[in-house]
């Protein structure tokens, strides 16, 4: 291990960036630090997927990326422009350009909205349009999104989940954002609507060389789509890298311990499974030492005390740990066959 | 063998407008003793009201008919005070979300207790036996300093432990557990997943849930429901392997998979239909590939484990 990274990434590719960011909410026995001291950035086109348990901080680190809630420490670039601090009036451009999708479309939209006001929205706040404009806008979105012009005028309330997230996502790309942050976008779907709004993400992608930022639980699903994978344990990141990579040769126990609960559709990765004890401790009581150390199958005497810091391996994955790569979980790779 | 439950042509109905909508269309199933059986389906595919009715609790404006047959006692026939004598102890349910499902009132050993204390002849000091030996069953850890704990005070993995606990503890014939793992984190879903096949004693299992893979971790044969339905049903192998229904085809090929080609996926189109729709044939004929005019006209009986006019043959991918 060497290398201790360097808090200024590379800063010339980056499109959205965080450096060195903490986020502190105040609870009655004292401070809850949900995002603690992490760097993360997002290139042009390329998808990030956040993943992590609930209280990882992987929420929280997405809305703080949109200035949603003010970091305690550290900072936000966009196109190397320091948008940590500007106000809300400055941060209008800012918003154009990175927005969001929301995980249950029942609630992000407003079900006594008619579609073209749903989609109108943002083109209302941000350009200065007429009402005929607006709605020829809204129909070429939502033909964008593959649904038809004809339906401008029905209700939220009357369309299905899958349509409904269609509609999240024509109101999301309605001010031509360069970065789409997607928090859990297809888990309240049914199966078989996960795999449209899946092909749907990745067609605007292509078209519009749009970035992601995933926040996802479904490892299956961020293998599928992302470029690269962040994960979060405790509000800290433990494991960063390139996708293919973390997947096939995870680095951190808790990566690996992960990718080894997936629902296996074979036997041998069922059999294999690491198992963890125990679940997730609160951010207000964070162990001593390595904040894993109690759940980790490989933890030693040194992990109790030390804190492994994010380390730069030499075939340039990130990691916080002192033994990586030991723990490998058995992960069912399939091999697809062109028809 | 002895059948843990016999389901023979169950209706479940809700009136709306246009007169009762069946939800659950007159299904058979029987599970085994010992048989941990997966009903998966998407939403509106009637499994949870087929869980719900099996256990006489849906709701009260369902119209249930057909039989559940349970240690030779039909709980949909049955007066409300013999299905009463069944539920909790020859059949039980374990629920999607232990905080809504557990009472938050009460401490944990009052709420395993009273199960007992209900349904068996045992005296308070046995009852607390009996309570510590399943929470200790289940895998909660220092389960007796957990006795005086309310729910609120517990994780969700521990939560649905007590929840399984709960459903365990008067040793019953069936446990009907909906979408027990839905709301957990992967790790503890792990967890939970690792209990429900190898630590339900002598029970039966039929878990109802979403998710193939979910199901093909836990059980040992697979049912797949769509618009009331069962369409297809057989040994997981098999289901996962080598599926004779296009809508099992379909579900397995919107799975994103670890494949390092990333294949598109395959939806299938459109939504299944609504409650209140009409729909003469094959219930799934509007999404199906493979739909003719057969399959307009008439709605295809359930045989050799399919209900299809054109049954796929063949591997998947």
């Amino acid at each position: 291990m060497s290398n201790p990274i360097s808090s200024q990434p590379d800063l010339n590719s980056a499109l959205l960036k965080a450096v060195d960011l903490s986020i502190t909410f105040r609870v009655p026995t004292g401070s809850l630090k949900a995002v603690d001291n992490v760097s993360f950035q997002v290139k042009a086109g390329e998808t990030v997927a956040i993943v992590g348990e609930s209280g990882s901080g992987k929420t929280t680190l997405a809305l703080s990326l949109m200035r949603t809630n003010p970091p305690s420490s550290g900072s936000i670039y966009f196109e190397n422009q320091d948008v940590t601090n500007l106000s809300e009036k400055a941060l209008k451009d800012f918003r154009k350009k990175v927005q969001m999708v929301f995980q249950d479309p029942y609630s992000s939209l407003d079900p006594r909205m008619t579609v073209a006001k749903v989609i109108g929205e943002p083109l209302r706040a941000h350009h200065k349009l007429s009402k005929s404009e607006l709605r020829e806008q809204a129909g070429k979105l939502l033909e964008a999104v593959g649904l038809s012009a004809d339906l401008l005028d029905r209700r939220a309330s009357q369309f299905s989940g899958g349509q409904r997230q269609r509609i999240a996502i024509a109101r999301a790309l309605a001010l031509n954002p360069q970065v789409l942050i997607a928090d859990e976008p297809v888990s309240a779907l049914d199966v078989s609507t996960q795999a449209q709004i899946v092909n749907l993400l990745q067609r605007i992608q292509e078209e519009r060389n749009i970035s992601y930022v995933l926040v996802s639980h479904d490892l299956r699903l961020v293998y599928h789509l992302a470029t690269r994978v962040v994960v979060m344990y405790l509000g800290r990141v433990v494991e960063e890298g390139v996708c293919d990579d973390v997947v096939s040769n995870p680095q951190h126990p808790y990566t690996a311990a992960l990718l080894s609960a997936v629902p296996a559709l074979d036997e041998a990765s069922r059999k294999e499974r690491i198992v963890l004890n125990g679940a997730p401790p609160s951010p207000i009581a964070r162990p001593t030492g390595c904040s894993f150390h109690p759940r980790c199958p490989i933890a030693r005497e040194q992990c109790k005390t030390q804190t492994p810091e994010l380390q730069q391996l030499p075939n340039g994955r990130n990691v916080a740990c002192f033994f990586p790569g030991e723990l490998q979980p058995h992960i069912e790779f399939s091999t697809s066959t062109k028809e | 063998m002895i059948n843990a439950v016999e389901v023979k042509n169950l209706k479940v109905s809700f009136p709306t407008p246009a007169g009762y909508s069946a939800v659950v269309r007159g299904i058979n199933l029987t599970i085994k003793a010992g048989e941990r059986v997966a009903i998966v389906g998407e939403s509106g595919s009637g499994k949870t009201m087929l869980g719900l009715s099996m256990l006489g609790i849906q709701p009260t404006s369902a119209k249930v008919e057909g039989e559940v047959l349970i240690n030779g006692v039909d709980m949909v026939s049955a007066p409300d005070s013999v299905a009463r004598k069944l539920r909790g102890k020859d059949i039980s349910m374990v629920f999607q979300e232990p905080l809504t499902s557990l009472n938050p009132v009460r401490t944990v050993s009052s709420q395993l207790s009273e199960s007992v204390t209900r349904h068996t002849n045992l005296n308070k000091k046995d009852a607390a036996a009996k309570v510590l030996e399943v929470l200790t069953a289940v895998g909660i850890p220092s389960p007796a300093e957990r006795l005086k704990a309310y729910p609120h005070q517990l994780s969700g993995g521990l939560r649905q432990r007590v929840m399984i606990a709960l459903a365990l503890i008067n040793n019953p014939q069936l446990v009907v557990a909906d979408e027990p793992t839905t709301a957990l984190d992967a790790t503890i879903q792990a967890q939970i997943l690792d209990l429900l096949r190898s630590g339900m004693g002598d029970a039966s299992l039929m878990l109802i849930t979403h998710d193939l893979a979910v199901a093909a971790d836990v059980c040992n044969r697979i049912v797949v429901m769509y618009a009331g339905n069962i369409v297809e049903q057989g040994p997981v192998a098999e289901i996962l392997s080598t599926p004779k229904h296009p809508y099992t085809r379909g579900l397995l090929a919107a799975i994103p998979r670890f494949d390092p080609a990333r294949p598109a996926l395959n939806p299938i189109p459109g939504s299944p239909p609504q409650i209140t729709e009409i729909v003469s044939g094959c219930r799934f004929a509007s999404r199906c590939n493979y739909a003719d005019h057969v399959c307009q006209a008439a709605e295809p009986a359930f045989e050799n484990n399919v209900a299809c006019f054109h049954p796929v043959i063949g591997a998947t991918r």
